[in-house]
């Protein structure tokens, strides 16, 4: 049993605490990019589980063209540009904050960091909004469908019963894509307490870095869902 | 780690209005000028711009020396467009060449819709589960006779439903 | 007393199982459920997997057992339904799944690259407790709950049945996140933990497939895992998109679900392909033949298992069209597959065989899934495939790949790396039995089944036709037969772990680094010094037997 590897240390500046490289990694640097490959792994894993939803509105938007159209003219774009944009924003002061941390400016990161978590939390609140009006509307998924349309649409949309079809996948899309916004503002906040400890430094930023690459994620699968529900 | 570049705050700030342009001209075409199915076609074309410009920029794919994260990635969005195209394929191949009907039109189901118009189909207030096959018939009928004729004929039918129950 | 104890206890040799040992039982547990050792974390994935097989082999033998007769023996159809489900689910999603990368592959690879742990051990354990989670709620939910879906959830059934299909949904996926993380971490662990002078060219094989399972667990279980979120949403919401009557598409589910599925059988077979490259190149001594082909045909069949899921779709009214795609895809398999096997061959060939119980088991693979594939090639053609589909005869392949392929180069790893993992032997002669005995149960329970498939046999029926009854009963005691030589291979692992005799740290003359470098059982660190290569990692033939190699083929070249 000998220990011919004492741990590796990242020394840090005054004031803060000193990173300790796992013990079966031999230098800082692997252990930066073994978490850098496995987040991009992770990425493209989330990829692939909002293909599904991709495949499902690809082939329901081929048979159904016109409901699909109704349906998206009907939905608030305005609301969601906000949405888009919000997101955007948080995305730049995530990439913001990152850059704060690897330049050891710990109270512009807090900032940009407490902006991003704000911007998730603009972002929940005006989905809140939609989901509010659309249960009040009725215009939701089968099982729960109560809603009128008029009858210069019934009779001139093809398709138009499939109608409920389009609100469950935009329920289905937005919803996962809000559950994936949430656990994304959950470890934004775990960053800013680590900012506050200190425990994060131009040294060693791992975490900071590895959920900024999630965040963009969340941020790159609204936007093509913004265009796809909304828009066409 | 030291070797990690820091990026300067320009190519940020770059990116992010760039980013809003490109959201506005997406909301403008799409919304304000019609070029058909051309309006599809540009507005996945602006989203891919911008995913790219995230990718590169916000997610420092472009100062990347490691090759491997990119063409994972990139593996799996082949994956993910052959599986988009090949079930496309399927749905929209599919009736042409068998016989039999497409599944599509199989008409016995509970499709809650209802109009508004003098409670055409909302007879019973509330939530209603009407057969599929009424409302494609009805469907049908209102573009054949038309409008007036079709409610016209549905109020009939309820004034006679109304004589022969006795209150 | 106390002085002879620890006495005793001074000698005993210390190992990565030592650590809580003698400190009364809650320490024990607490060192075992808190650990981030890739060895122990391996060693309780082979506990639960092995409950799993034990729970899934029982529901088999009760399926077996209500089909001795055409007539009623132990249940209704209803019932018979919920058995066979609960053999598909549990066999198929908590055991084979994770059975050799989880339990094998968690034990070996850092062992084989020369590395200390996985690159992230607390997720490693995370992933252990995610299946946990997972397999419970789904055993609990199938036992309880009588779900009768069989494993594969077809809508519209999986809606309309009443039975706890929503609880055996959340339970899978929940486990399925177990398998993503597994295979992340493996990926990551092979491409940042190899040892100084490890480069991809002389990683050992099994590293090479177990890389390439890994590509398909981290890029399919996703959809699976969409794909059961779906699945609830239309159950609770009707969202639609897989109900015909609400204008969805039940073929759609189909898609959705094979786009996992079949991938996933190359998660099963994939490390066990692995497993063998092993065992034939220990066993016979030689180097392997052609390394680069048996290395990236295991890339190649990770690549084209993306490619073939409509093969299930035959007959559910999918385009012709895209079956025709899918049907010359599907041959593609058999190209890289094939490669292996003639590879196989080659090492075999003119090598020094020894017939040590593991090796059985890798002569056993080669014939099952020599058979296994070759039908899986038949079931590949379109036509064919329209007579045979849902019948015994597919019931019988993927039982030749699955239980032929995965379970037999499980158990032959098991035998492998048993020494390596408990530091134990085990008694050879016994081993020998038990797999004669397996290799006639085996074959005895499913070639039968063929030819009653080929006449028309349908699956998932708890009775059957007169004419059909001796093919059913031979294989009710093919069976009975496997299930004897997985007791005894049962007990003789027990007896080898209460009383074995120690094991030298290369019993079996093996090559690689865990029998090169690491002694049995191995240290809490794996490696007293990391390890450096040189060479690659079968390098069998000595030095001078490679230096006269090369005169020879110099005086060739000369003359």
């Amino acid at each position: 049993m000998s220990d011919d590897t004492a741990a590796v240390i990242v020394k840090s500046p005054k004031g803060f605490t000193d990173h300790k490289v796992g013990h079966h990694f031999q230098t800082a640097d692997q252990e930066f990019s073994s978490a850098y490959i496995g987040t991009w792994l992770f990425l493209a894993q989330e990829v692939l589980f909002f293909s599904a939803l991709f495949v499902a509105y690809a082939m329901f938007r081929n048979l159904y063209p016109e409901v699909f159209a109704y349906g998206s003219s009907v939905l608030d774009w305005k609301l969601g540009a906000v949405n888009t944009l919000v997101l955007l924003f948080s995305s730049f002061t995530m990439a913001m904050g990152i850059r704060s941390v690897q330049t050891n400016k710990m109270k512009a990161a807090f900032i940009f960091l407490s902006f991003t978590f704000i911007c998730g939390l603009i972002f929940m609140t005006v989905k809140y909004f939609e989901y509010a009006h659309k249960i009040a509307e009725g215009t939701l998924p089968y099982d729960f469908f109560n809603s009128e349309i008029s009858l210069e649409t019934f009779s001139n949309v093809a398709g138009i019963e499939n109608l409920p079809l389009f609100y469950g996948l935009y329920f289905v899309f937005t919803g996962i894509h809000g559950i994936h916004v949430l656990i994304g503002m959950g470890l934004i906040m775990w960053m800013i307490v680590k900012v506050r400890r200190k425990t994060l430094f131009a040294g060693y930023y791992t975490p900071v870095e590895m959920i900024g690459l999630y965040w963009h994620l969340v941020d790159v699968v609204w936007i093509f869902l913004f265009p796809l529900l909304y828009l066409v | 780690m030291s070797e990690h570049k820091i990026i300067p705050i320009k190519y940020y700030l770059g990116v992010f209005s760039a980013l809003v342009l490109l959201t506005i001209i997406t909301v403008y075409t799409a919304k304000f000028v019609d070029l058909g199915s051309l309006n599809f076609v540009l507005a996945m074309f602006i989203a891919l711009v911008k995913v790219t410009l995230v990718g590169s920029i916000f997610m420092g794919l472009l100062w990347e020396k490691n090759l491997f994260p990119l063409i994972f990635l990139a593996f799996s969005f082949i994956i993910f467009a052959l599986f988009v195209s090949v079930s496309v394929l399927d749905t929209s191949s599919r009736s042409s060449l068998y016989a039999i009907e497409s599944i599509y039109n199989r008409n016995d189901s509970r499709t809650p819709i209802k109009i508004d118009r003098e409670g055409l189909l909302s007879e019973n207030d509330g939530k209603i589960f009407r057969p599929r096959s009424e409302i494609i018939e009805l469907k049908e009928q209102i573009q054949r006779d038309g409008i007036e004729a079709v409610l016209k004929e549905i109020q009939e039918k309820k004034e006679a439903q109304n004589k022969e129950a006795p209150e | 007393m106390k002085i002879q104890e620890s006495l005793a206890l001074a000698e005993e040799e210390v190992n990565y199982l030592s650590p809580g040992k003698h400190q009364g039982i809650w320490v024990f547990l607490k060192t075992w459920a808190l650990t981030v050792d890739h060895k122990r974390i391996g060693i309780m994935y082979f506990i639960a997997v092995i409950i799993s097989f034990f729970v899934g082999g029982s529901f088999a033998l009760l399926i077996r057992l209500e089909l001795l007769s055409p007539a009623q023996i132990l249940y209704t159809a209803a019932q018979y339904n919920a058995v066979f489900s609960a053999h598909g689910i549990i066999m198929i999603f908590l055991f084979i799944v994770p059975s050799i990368p989880a339990t094998i592959g968690n034990f070996v690879l850092p062992l084989h690259i020369g590395a200390k742990d996985v690159a992230f051990p607390r997720l490693n354990l995370a992933s252990l407790y995610l299946y946990l989670i997972g397999g419970g709620i789904a055993s609990v939910a199938m036992i309880l709950g009588r779900v009768d879906t069989g494993w594969t959830f077809y809508l519209p059934y999986a809606i309309t049945s009443e039975t706890a299909v929503l609880f055996v949904g959340v339970g899978l996926f929940i486990a399925g996140f177990s398998s993503i993380l597994t295979g992340l971490n493996f990926m990551v662990t092979i491409h940042k933990l190899r040892a100084p002078g490890m480069t991809w060219m002389k990683m050992p094989l099994m590293v090479w497939a177990l890389y390439s399972t890994s590509i398909i667990q981290v890029l399919a279980t996703p959809v699976i895992a969409i794909t059961l979120l779906l699945l609830l949403a239309e159950k609770l919401l009707g969202v639609g998109i897989f109900s015909a009557d609400l204008g969805g598409d039940p073929v759609l589910f189909e898609h959705f679900f094979w786009f996992y599925s079949h991938p996933v059988v190359y998660v099963m077979i994939l490390p066990a392909m692995g497993i063998m490259s092993e065992l034939i190149t220990t066993f016979s001594q030689r180097n392997i033949f052609g390394y680069k082909f048996v290395a990236f045909s295991s890339l190649a069949i990770a690549l084209i298992s993306f490619l073939v899921w409509g093969h299930h779709l035959f007959v559910s009214g999918q385009s012709a069209y895209v079956n025709i795609l899918f049907s010359f895809l599907t041959f593609l398999v058999g190209i890289p597959s094939a490669v292996k096997l003639f590879n196989w061959t080659a090492t075999l060939y003119k090598g020094s065989i020894r017939w040590r119980s593991p090796f059985l088991w890798a002569f056993a693979f080669m014939v099952f899934f020599a058979i296994g594939g070759l039908t899986g090639i038949i079931l590949g053609l379109l036509p064919l495939d329209i007579h045979l589909h849902d019948t015994y005869y597919i019931v019988a392949h993927f039982h030749y790949t699955m239980v032929g392929g995965t379970v037999v180069a499980f158990i032959g790893g098991i035998h492998f790396w048993w020494p390596k993992m408990f530091g134990k032997l085990y008694s050879e002669f016994m081993a020998h039995i038990a797999f004669w005995i397996f290799f006639v149960g085996f074959n005895l329970s499913f070639l039968p089944q063929f030819v009653a498939g080929s006449k028309g046999m349908p699956r998932r029926y708890y009775t059957y036709l007169e004419e059909f009854t001796i093919y059913h009963q031979l294989s009710t005691f093919g069976s009975w037969l496997i299930a004897l030589s997985i007791i005894m291979m049962f007990s003789y692992f027990v007896a080898s772990l209460m009383n074995g005799e120690k094991a030298p740290m290369n019993p079996w003359g093996g090559k690689t680094l865990e029998w090169t470098a690491v002694k049995s059982p191995p240290d809490e660190h794996n490696f007293e010094r990391v390890p450096v290569i040189t060479h690659g990692p079968y390098n069998y033939e000595s030095e001078e037997e490679n230096l006269a190699k090369q005169n020879r083929q110099k005086n060739r070249g000369a003359s």
